[in-house]
């Protein structure tokens, strides 16, 4: 049973990488829906940024059954995650760690121009894989 | 065992130096033999240099502010730069800060790491090879800060050898 829909990475103009995580099956329909529901919550990113000092701001708001989960570096960037239940928000953490230390990594790739969309297949990969092990 | 990689501090400089030697004779601008263009000339490398630093100074705070959100305060960010981008950089902390709290800052640093080879010499080519240092680690700065959020200029004065101090000025 999956327990996450989406996860995107917003940076200051745009969004800079987007995996969806919720199977094939109907996904241009609910896809839309799931990047909508997550881009609404950027508003209440800002707002919880006004109370949190750490990172890791956890539900930051909800759409019905979904909740949007985020996390931002000290860059103000947004790692967002669209998931199904309120629950192991140790877990989610965790992820949004990892995923930051990749993030960290390929910022440091001169071979990446920063603040555009990531496009390596490796950054994909690894980010794939901690979605496995942690939210699937 | 999670290593720490390191590299001698002398390959750094090797890098650095043919870094600036590279942006010094790279081609563009005429080059020519009176003082305007050769004026202009020192200008684009400057640039060339700095701009350099920037994308550096960017990129490295990513790796150096992975801990806590650091608020939207300048002095905060600064504070920040002063202590751990320094470390990170140079070695050490910066020595002093001051502000004038509207917008202004001047960091101080008694013994600036990178300029200590250049001892005290005053021949041309030890002062244009400060200037790019200075240059390059001015963008450094800008660049970290630009990612940290805050838009700035930033320029150097050699005090004392070895001692610089870097101005900011919030934008």
């Amino acid at each position: 049973r999956r327990r996450a829909d989406m996860f995107v990475i917003v940076g200051r103009s745009e969004p800079l990488y987007e995996l969806e995580l919720s199977g094939g099956s109907g996904a241009s329909a609910s896809g839309n829906l799931d990047q909508f529901i997550i881009h609404s919550a950027l508003d209440m990113v800002d707002t919880a940024l006004l109370q949190h000092t750490s990172l890791f701001l956890r539900t930051v708001d909800s759409f019905g059954e979904k909740f949007v989960s985020a996390y931002v570096t000290p860059s103000h960037v947004k790692f967002m995650l669209l998931h199904e239940r309120n629950k192991n928000e140790d877990t989610i953490k965790a992820f949004f760690q990892e995923v930051q230390e990749l993030f960290v990594k390929i910022t440091l790739n001169p071979f990446y121009t920063y603040d555009t969309a990531i496009t390596s297949k490796g950054f994909d990969d690894r980010v794939r894989a901690l979605a496995n092990r942690y939210l699937a | 065992m999670a290593g720490e990689r390191a590299v001698a501090e002398s390959v750094f400089e090797l890098l650095m130096f043919e870094a600036f030697r590279v942006a010094r004779e790279a081609p563009g601008g005429d080059g020519g033999e009176d003082g305007a263009s050769a004026e202009a000339r020192r200008m684009e490398v400057k640039g060339r240099i700095e701009a350099m630093g920037f994308d550096v100074g960017y990129r490295k705070v990513e790796r150096s502010a992975t801990e806590k959100l650091l608020g939207r305060h300048p002095l905060e960010l600064i504070k920040f730069i002063c202590k751990d981008l320094w470390l990170a950089l140079f070695q050490k902390q910066a020595d002093r800060l001051q502000t004038n709290h509207r917008g202004m800052f001047v960091l101080n640093d008694g013994n600036f790491t990178w300029l200590k080879r250049l001892g005290h010499r005053t021949d041309e080519k030890s002062v244009a090879m400060a200037e790019h240092i200075l240059d390059f680690a001015c963008g450094i700065l800008r660049g970290a800060l630009t990612n940290l959020g805050l838009s700035t200029a930033v320029y150097a004065e050699i005090k004392e050898l070895p001692g610089v101090s870097f101005t900011v000025k919030v934008k």
